[in-house]
């Protein structure tokens, strides 16, 4: 009888361990951004567009050893994650950056255009799960072209992370963090206010200052 | 009575007396692959139209159009759209009338027998073009006609686009061609009849307002709520309109949202018309088993604005909203053809199954019947075994003659949209830089030279990006 536990014990961490995913002893670290929201010293207009590719991630065939390979957020619709950018940009007012929601396939007159000076050109959005044996790691990863008005040159590309950490609630049970897409995207894009190379752009290069929350 | 009305009636004469059957017409009969071959030719001739060479273009359609076969209209229609590229608007304007004399019985239901009569066996095969094809060919003549001082004509042939955009039986679809309405407006205006001008005007505008990005799914999601209320009401069930009031309620509240300061130029004094070709035409393509489905698909452009510069001195805006090409060629909702054409392709899988079970039963009877001996009950079994074969070997062959495959040709020489610049111009020649954008990004610029004149009731000019 024990023996038989043993067995359906170890089939059950086996289930367990191909449904998840091997845990990792160390998680993968994300670039730092920093801790504090950055601020431009002047009001500046900014636009944020969807790229015109900009499509939900792309599912993925068979990894080297022929397993299909998730691909999280294939039903994602590509406006929406537009939409969170201009809304979470919106809400950190503070930071100084009017954003102007062009994301409207193009009904902008010119004398709209004209009050916009830099350009925010949403690429593409990324999801990814890590589990370690620490935690669980939800990630986004997004990038960006940034454009400075009447210039049809990118002046600047991102590569930007955001991270959703499990929390452990006591005897080593993790509390798993919401998987919703939706708030990884946001805290991806709360980490374009911390990053200053972001901030420098969008503020004319001028001095950045810091919100302390 | 001028020029278009005499040819109206002499065509209309001759529907009606019956001189124009198929053998006065001199039908050239062709099969479905003789006409994807055809196709295939003018596909080249598409390539020179999108070059700019619109001669290598007008050249091709013209050896298309040599033998009058079920596809002349669309060649007579594209060979039109290059005459008018390359600055022959009189050439062009006289190949859409031949185009639209020949189309004409299709599009009105009530005479499409003698349509029929004219085409005789051969109109199942005669492009006809999708709602959205057929409000474009109205409107290109409308224009053309303005352009030559035909404004009533040009009434006459705006209203025809509206039409052709909103046929349905139930009119559960109304014309929300905005550019057929601002031009209705425009040709009220010049005849001094304001009323009816303020009308259509407000019409154009409304359409803005309800294919306007931000209002399109609230739109649509009304227009299924409506057509799935029709059904229920045909099969006695009763609505359900709670779901559909609300779907109002929130379409008008976002209609105020919709800026309409926007297209204030439009509602301006003015005697030219820039129009801005933006993009390709929609595509379509074959999908199901058979190919029997017909789809739609849209032609996205990375360009979707463009700003004017006039004679290098002030700035204006290229107005979208009215002439999506490819929102009205996708948003009527499964057209009737697509039902029949199932059916068709139901029939022809029954077919090859019926085929099938046949040959397949028949070759176990007889080959059951050859086992069991020679004798009188063996030999009647091989023949009836044989005679299943033969009845499957039919039903195959019927099956493979049904001919399923949708028809996918096309109007292709017609843009992802067109924007309009309204312009009150002196006579002379004027200069426009056109810039293009995506979004708020310069992406190209072009010129193009006009010559206004002060006799017409309308100047229109037609800007080509180049690509």
């Amino acid at each position: 009888m024990k023996m038989m536990k043993i067995v359906l014990l170890a089939y059950y961490l086996v289930l367990v361990g191909c449904v998840s995913g091997p845990k990792l002893s160390e998680l993968p670290s994300i670039p730092e951004y920093g801790s504090t929201l950055l601020t431009c010293p002047k009001p500046v207009d900014v636009a944020v567009m969807s790229s015109f590719d900009l499509k939900a991630p792309k599912q993925q065939g068979k990894n080297k050893q022929g397993l299909i390979i998730k691909t999280i957020g294939t039903g994602f619709p590509p406006e929406n994650a537009t939409n969170i950018l201009v809304e979470v940009l919106s809400e950190e007012a503070s930071a100084g950056i009017v954003v102007t929601d062009s994301n409207r396939a193009g009904y902008i007159s010119r004398e709209q255009r004209l009050l916009i000076g830099k350009i925010i050109v949403l690429k593409s959005f990324a999801f990814k799960n890590i589990y370690g044996s620490d935690g669980t790691y939800l990630d986004a990863n997004i990038t960006l072209d940034l454009y400075e008005r009447d210039n049809q040159n990118i002046i600047k590309s991102l590569d930007i992370w955001g991270r959703i950490q499990s929390s452990e609630i006591g005897d080593g049970v993790q509390k798993f963090p919401s998987p919703q897409l939706a708030g990884r995207l946001q805290q991806a894009y709360k980490s374009l206010l911390k990053y200053p190379e972001f901030m420098k752009f969008i503020c004319n290069e001028g001095d950045i200052g810091e919100v302390t929350r | 009575m001028n020029q278009f009305f005499k040819i109206i009636t002499i065509g209309s004469f001759l529907l009606l007396t019956g001189c124009a059957k198929d053998h006065d017409l001199n039908i050239t009969e062709l099969s479905a692959s003789e006409i994807e071959a055809l196709e295939t030719q003018a596909q080249s001739f598409r390539g020179a139209f999108f070059q700019k060479d619109y001669m290598t273009a007008i050249g091709g359609y013209e050896s298309l159009l040599n033998d009058m076969t079920v596809s002349s209209p669309l060649y007579l229609l594209e060979q039109a759209t290059a005459y008018w590229a390359n600055g022959d608007k009189e050439t062009a304007r006289k190949k859409l009338l031949s185009a639209e004399l020949m189309l004409r019985g299709f599009y009105d239901a009530k005479s499409e027998e003698s349509a029929m009569s004219y085409w005789g066996s051969e109109s199942e095969k005669v492009y006809k073009g999708d709602p959205y094809e057929q409000s474009l060919l109205y409107i290109f003549l409308g224009l053309l006609l303005l352009d030559n001082g035909d404004i009533d004509n040009a009434l006459a042939s705006f209203k025809s686009a509206q039409l052709a955009d909103s046929d349905s039986s139930s009119e559960l679809y109304r014309s929300d061609f905005g550019l057929a309405q601002f031009l209705e407006a425009y040709c009220y205006k010049l005849r001094d009849q304001s009323d009816s001008y303020q009308t259509s005007f407000a019409q154009a505008v409304h359409s803005f307002q309800i294919t306007h990005p931000t209002l399109r799914s609230l739109v649509n999601k009304q227009q299924h709520t409506l057509s799935a209320e029709e059904d229920d009401t045909k099969n006695g069930v009763v609505h359900k309109t709670e779901r559909l009031e609300a779907l109002s309620e929130e379409i008008e509240a976002q209609l105020h949202k919709v800026d309409l300061n926007y297209i204030s130029p439009l509602n301006s004094d003015f005697n030219t018309l820039l129009v801005i070709w933006n993009g390709k035409s929609p595509i379509k393509q074959r999908v199901g088993e058979f190919g029997e489905q017909l789809v739609t698909i849209k032609n996205p452009t990375l360009i979707n604005r463009y700003e004017v510069q006039v004679d290098n001195t002030y700035w204006v805006d290229g107005l979208k909203g009215l002439s999506d090409v490819s929102y009205q060629a996708t948003t009527r909702g499964g057209r009737q053809m697509d039902d029949v054409l199932a059916d068709q392709a139901a029939f022809k899988k029954a077919s090859y199954q019926t085929g099938n079970v046949l040959v397949t039963a028949g070759a176990a009877v007889a080959l059951a019947s050859a086992n069991a001996g020679s004798g009188e009950g063996a030999i009647i079994g091989m023949g009836v075994g044989g005679g299943m074969m033969l009845l499957g070997g039919i039903a195959y062959g019927v099956g493979s003659l049904t001919s399923v495959e949708a028809d996918i040709r096309s109007w292709q020489l017609l843009p992802n949209e067109l924007m309009v610049v309204p312009l009150a111009l002196e006579p002379g020649e004027h200069r426009f830089n056109i810039d293009g954008f995506e979004g708020f990004i310069p992406r190209t610029n072009y010129s193009v030279t006009a010559n206004i004149s002060n006799q017409k009731p309308l100047n229109v000019i037609l800007a080509i990006p180049n690509n």
